[in-house]
Parts: C-alpha cells; structure tokens; sequence
C-alpha cells in the first residue's frame, strides 16, 4: 500500500516496496528492522527483487521471510552459507543473498562461512552482530565483549574461561575468494547510510561475479544488553564499533 | 496534527490528516504509521528539532506509545527519523518548492 | 587417485559391462538427470565422489566436494529447494552428520536422493560392509516424526534401476529418498547389462526460483504456532500413508514350496540366495523373501508368506535391526530367527546354511526360537 503525496509535495522518503506490511516481532529499537530495510532498499533500487533467492537463519531474524518479499530457503542453523552455495551453483542467474546473526554464522556455521568465503562463490553474506543470542534469551556468542554479561556469562565474559571475541570478518578477508568485506553499523542515521552503500557494493560485487561479498553490520540488543534502544545505539557507538570497527575490511577489486 | 491510532496492522490509506489549527490545505511533512511504532524512541534522538515525542495520551494496537510529531513546524522533512526507524513507521514529504516561510 | 574402470563414453545403454558398484551408481544418476552432486570422500564411497568430479563438468552439471557431510548436505538442500535434481553420497558416520539436514528436507518437503554405502560401527567403526544403519534409515534417521522411502538394492544392475526410481519418488512425493546400499555392493565389480532411465520432470511449483510475476514463496519447516506444525503434520503422516500403500516393494525366489523363508536384503541376500541353493541340495525347503522398500517394509506380503511356512530366518550384517520389522510384521504367528555377523564379516552361505538346519530341527519339534542368536 502507498501513502499518496500531498498535492504540491514530493516525497522524500518512503517505505521500500519489497518490505512486506507484516508489523516485525523484534523488540522496540532492534537493528535487525533497519538491516532488513536497507536490504530491502537496495535490491528494490537494483531490481533484483524477482531474481533474489535468499535463504534465512535461526535466531531472531528467523522470521526474516515473512518481512522481505522474494523467495527464501530456510535453512539450519548456521548452514546459509552451504544452503546458498547449492542454490548457486544449480541456478546460475538468481541473486543469492544469506542473512545471519552471530550465532548462526559464527558460532555453529563457521565451517559453512569459511569455505563458502574460501570457494569465492558468488554470494552476498549479511552478518548481523549484536554480540548475543537474542531469541534464545541473551546468552553469550562468539561476538560477545569481554566483561560483557549475557545470560551465560553472569559475571562478564572472562578470556580465560570463555576467550576473546572472535573477529570473523577480519579472518574471512584473508582469503582471496573474498571479493569484499566491509563492516557497518546501524547506531546512527550517518552510520545507517554508510551500512547501505557498504551492501550495494555487495550486490554489486556478486552482479559483476567478482567473487563472495560479505557485510558484517554491528547492531544492538535493547533487551539481550539490558538497555534502552537510545542506550543501546550508545554503547554500540562508543564501545562495540572500537572493538568491531565500521569500514571496509577489504576490497580486492579495486586491488585488481 | 494528530497521528490517529487505528485498528489495523495494515498500512493505513492515503489520507493525511489535517495540520490541527492550520490553514486548510497545509499538510503535515510526516505520515506516521501509528501501528507500527513500538515507542523506541530512536527516532527522538535523531531529530535535531525536537520535533517529536511518544504520545503518552494513547497506548496503540502493539501496547506502546505511538511516535507523535509535536511540532510540525519545526519539522525540515530532513528524514533522520525515517533512516533511524527500525519499523518504517516514517513516511516523509517535502513541498516542491520552498514552502511555509520557515528557513531551512 | 583411483582411475575409473571404464571410460565412460563407451558406456551405452543396453551394453553388457564389468563395472565397480559405486561408479555404477553415480552413471546411473548422470543418466538419470542428476543435476548436482555434493558429497565429502569417505571410504567405502569415495569412488562415486570421484566418477562425479570427472563425469558432472563434462556434462556442464554442478560438482562440489563440500567441506564436510554437514555441508554437503545443505547444500543438497539449497540446491534442491529451487527444483533441481539432487543426488547425495556418503558411509555410515557420514550420514549421520546429514541427519540434521534430511530432518529439515522432510519437514520442508524438498526432494533428494541419499546414497548411504553401509559400514562398520558404530562410531569410526570399520570400513568392511555392514547393514547395521537400517534403523537410522528406517526410523526417520533425524528427530521429528517422520519417514523417507529406503531402497535396497542388492545387486549392481539394480542399484542402477533403483537410482532412476528413487529420484522419481522423490519428486512424486516430495521427500529425501535413501539408497541403502553396502561396502560390498560400492566396491565389487560384476557384469552389467545398462539400463539407464531418465524419469520425467514435475512441474516444482512450490520451489524457490525468484518471484518473477508472482507472490514470494518460502521453502521452510518451521510452524511455529502447534496448531498449524499438527496440521503439517498430520499432512506429513498422510503422505507416509499414501506411499506405504502405493510403493512397497519386494521381490521372492523358491517360495512355491518352502518350508522356511530367509528375509534378508542387500548383500545379505545373496548369501542367503547360496545358502537355500545348498539346502535344497540336502532336501531342506528354502525360500527367500528380499524386501526392496525397507520403508515402508512389505509386512502385509511377508506375513502372507509367513503364513504359508514354519519359520522365518532373517540374515542381517548387523546385530539384529530388520528382524525388529519382521517379528512385527507376523506378529508371533511363526518362529523368527536371526543369523548375523557385525563389524563388516559378512555371513557365509555355511553359516546361513546352519542357521537354516537349526531352524528347521527347532520347528519340525514344535519349538518356537525366538532368540537372537550373534555369533560372537
């Protein structure tokens, strides 16, 4: 459904049309709505809403297929990345794009990410990171700080008993078949922006068959960190973006 | 204006509500999909004008306090509280030209 | 690198050939228009792995070694979920990493074939011949209620025939379908004749390609609400039913007049086919009764034989699994007993023969043998 302009006005911004009117199950402030946004945004600017298979993960955004409208796969949790390599390989002209949260891609689906990331195949990866696991109640992920609480980490996260966040964006660039690697941020509006041109670049890079494209998005947990939404773009601001850092990990086209 | 509250999940339909005590024919910058919003209140924080606040008056079909633009004049159509808005409860006009006499 | 037995391009439909089961096979897939292949080297498979690397580019089909069977698996399920025809091989510890994956393939309805060349457990276990995973397949394999259509071939030219077979009743009914074969089988060699078949494609209106021109669609397994996962599956459980009543299958030698029946399938059979040559030649009556489907199992055509004879011997490569199924198929109305080696022995025809005098010494004196008898 479109809301019409006033006579006389233009619009300046709208609802993207491959957001479904579905009202999201997330929690008041989650990142996941303005990621799905920009998703949605960007594949709707470059037409490949028709040609997008997408395959969806286990955690929060489980759900995601009932938001963005193009056909999805669901698949197991932390298996997108091999799910979307077999729909790849057999359906050579349709946008592949995966959608993960911490636990799904770096927890139980590192295997599937590295060696789809090592094979290089062409496939848009969106990593959403909001160092916890939000739908099974809070507990601690990969991704989690230290000295950060979670449910299973009561008294803050302790290298020696837990280790160190893992950085899987940083380890996946190492490897050539990744086309690209940028990490963005949704914790303000200027932030936002740069996370949509770091996914068109993504897309972009996949139409051009340069290789795997992966964009890790920080984001929050209003709930899971036990914050307000405007407290949560704050910590992620001030202290999640200078342990996970925005910007362009690595651009091996623009090497070529 | 008032952003009214509706029954239905679904995107409520083009009609624009009028700017309360304005003259007839001025409209308001935003279209708030009262249904949606779940009173994260990111979108307050984003707005340089303070041109926003949750309507405590009113509890919508979600059970928050729905996204209310308390000063439409003020509003620049700048768009930070669409970008910020994770439920695309935003929709956002400009006049095509310079319109209201409010500098920009 | 272990080379292919045969070129594949002298491999003409109708031609008589000496070909290594496992290679057999993956032909008979390619032939039966397989569109991709993913699989993980594990012995006793890994040739079928290999002829696929080779023959699947020359056909401008899609060939991945996966990082794992975890892997492979889902991207069996990708694949699939868009429409594509799917064939997946791996060995007993191998297939229990795509258990996960095939739970999923059910619930969502995605169509795939499963080649599981049996071997020795549990755990690492051997890599000799075994029958030991009938359970895993039968019984649903993965966790939730449900079932998939297990073929069991037990000679080369019908793991082939059954290859065509499988992915037709993978698309008919929407489900994973598996192909219980054994190391024997993956690995022997024997004369073929080539019977290759391409079965029809259906129409997969339900499957993932892009919403061209119509509303999205999701390929999923989660139904969240209970009231809409017992609709699912009780679907589910009607679909079972129809298979179990349209698709059972076995086959029979000797039962005209037996007085006892071997029920073994597989590798088993065939020892059990020498076994019965060698008793007929001392006099003992002795048929065989080898179900194809061990799911779903052809109870109904074994308890009518059943009824027809004194006892029932079941020969497994196992510790006793099928026997389960047979006892519960004549459901106490004639002896059962059970012959099995494990470990990847393999029965002998002398062992089955004595199985047979015992059993035929126990039921000439009215004795009921309801024992399972596993040679240490």
């Amino acid at each position: 459904m479109t809301i019409e302009a006033p006579a006389g006005a233009r619009v300046i911004f709208e609802r993207p049309e491959l957001l479904t009117d579905r009202s999201t199950h997330y929690c008041p402030g989650c990142g996941h709505g303005v990621v799905h946004r920009l998703i949605a945004e960007v594949l709707g600017e470059m037409g490949l809403g028709s040609r997008t298979i997408a395959v969806a993960p286990v955690g929060c955004a489980v759900f995601v297929y009932d938001y963005i409208g193009v056909d999805f796969v669901e698949a197991p949790h932390g298996r997108a990345p091999a799910v979307a390599t077999g729909i790849r390989r057999v359906r050579p002209d349709a946008f592949v794009l995966t959608y993960q949260g911490d636990g799904d891609l770096a927890a139980i689906g590192t295997a599937e990410i590295i060696h789809a990331a090592g094979r290089g195949e062409l496939l848009t990866a969106v990593f959403v990171n909001n160092g916890i696991y939000g739908m099974t109640g809070g507990q601690m992920a990969p991704t989690t700080l230290l000295g950060q609480r979670s449910t299973s980490s009561p008294n803050g996260r302790d290298a020696a008993l837990d280790g160190y966040p893992i950085p899987m964006t940083e380890m996946l660039a190492v490897m050539p078949g990744v086309a690209y690697a940028a990490r963005g941020s949704v914790a303000d509006a200027p932030a936002i922006g740069r996370t949509k041109q770091y996914l068109r670049r993504a897309c972009e890079i996949q139409l051009e068959g340069r290789g795997f494209a992966i964009v890790e998005v920080i984001s929050n947990c209003p709930v899971g960190w036990r914050m307000t939404p405007t407290e949560s773009m704050e910590r992620l601001r001030d202290v999640v973006a200078k342990q996970y850092r925005p910007g362009v990990i690595v651009d091996r086209t623009k090497e070529a | 204006m008032i952003a009214v509250a509706r029954d239905s999940l679904a995107l409520p339909g083009a009609e624009l509500p009028a700017l309360a005590g304005s003259a007839p024919g001025t409209w308001s910058p935003l279209h708030i999909a009262t249904d949606r919003c779940k009173g994260c209140s990111l979108c307050i924080g984003a707005c340089a004008k303070q041109a926003l606040a949750l309507d405590e008056t009113r509890v919508n079909v979600l059970g928050y306090h729905p996204i209310l633009l308390i000063d439409p004049a003020a509003c620049t159509s700048c768009a930070l509280c669409a970008r910020v808005c994770p439920d695309c409860v935003f929709t956002v006009f400009a006049a095509a030209k310079l319109p209201r006499g409010t500098a920009r | 690198m272990t080379t292919a037995t045969i070129p594949p391009t002298t491999l003409h439909h109708g031609h008589r050939v000496l070909m290594k089961g496992n290679e057999a096979m993956a032909e008979a897939a390619i032939r039966a228009g397989c569109d991709a292949y993913f699989g993980y080297p594990i012995t006793p498979q890994a040739e079928l792995l290999e002829w696929m690397a080779r023959r699947m580019p020359e056909e401008g089909r899609v060939f991945i070694q996966a990082e794992s069977e975890l892997g492979a698996i889902n991207m069996a399920l990708g694949a699939a979920a868009t429409g594509a025809r799917v064939l997946v091989s791996s060995s007993s510890p191998g297939i229990s990493l795509m258990a996960e994956g095939m739970s999923y393939m059910a619930g969502a309805e995605i169509p795939m074939v499963l080649v599981n060349v049996m071997r020795g457990g549990p755990g690492l276990g051997g890599i000799g011949p075994s029958q030991a995973d009938y359970f895993q397949a039968t019984k649903g394999h993965g966790h939730g209620d449900y079932r998939v259509p297990v073929l069991a071939p037990s000679s080369i030219g019908e793991a082939m025939a059954l290859m065509a077979d499988a992915f037709e009743l993978a698309e008919k009914y929407r489900t994973p379908v598996f192909i219980l074969a054994d190391g024997t089988l993956g690995q022997a060699m024997e004369p073929v004749e080539l019977q290759f078949r391409e079965p029809p494609r259906l129409v997969a209106g339900w499957a993932a390609q892009g919403a061209e021109g119509r509303p999205p669609r999701v390929v999923k397994s989660m139904h969240l609400e209970p009231e809409d996962l017992e609709i699912h599956n009780r679907h589910l459980q009607a679909k079972f039913a129809e298979i179990s009543a349209r698709e059972v299958r076995w086959a029979s030698e000797s039962l005209e007049d037996a007085d006892l029946v071997i029920v073994a399938y597989g590798t088993a059979a065939r020892v059990a086919r020498t076994a019965i040559s060698h008793a007929r030649d001392e006099g003992l009556r002795a048929g065989l009764f080898r179900p194809i489907t061990l799911w779903p199992f052809p109870s109904a055509a074994l308890a009518a034989v059943a009824a027809r004879t004194r006892g029932i011997l079941v020969v497994e490569l196992s510790a006793g699994q099928m026997v389960e199924d047979v006892r519960l198929a004549v459901e106490g109305t004639i002896p059962v007993a059970f012959e099995g080696r494990t470990g990847g022995m393999v029965p002998t025809p002398d062992e089955v023969l004595e199985a047979l005098r015992r059993l035929q010494a126990a039921t000439a004196a009215g004795r009921t043998v309801s024992t399972v008898e596993v040679r240490p």
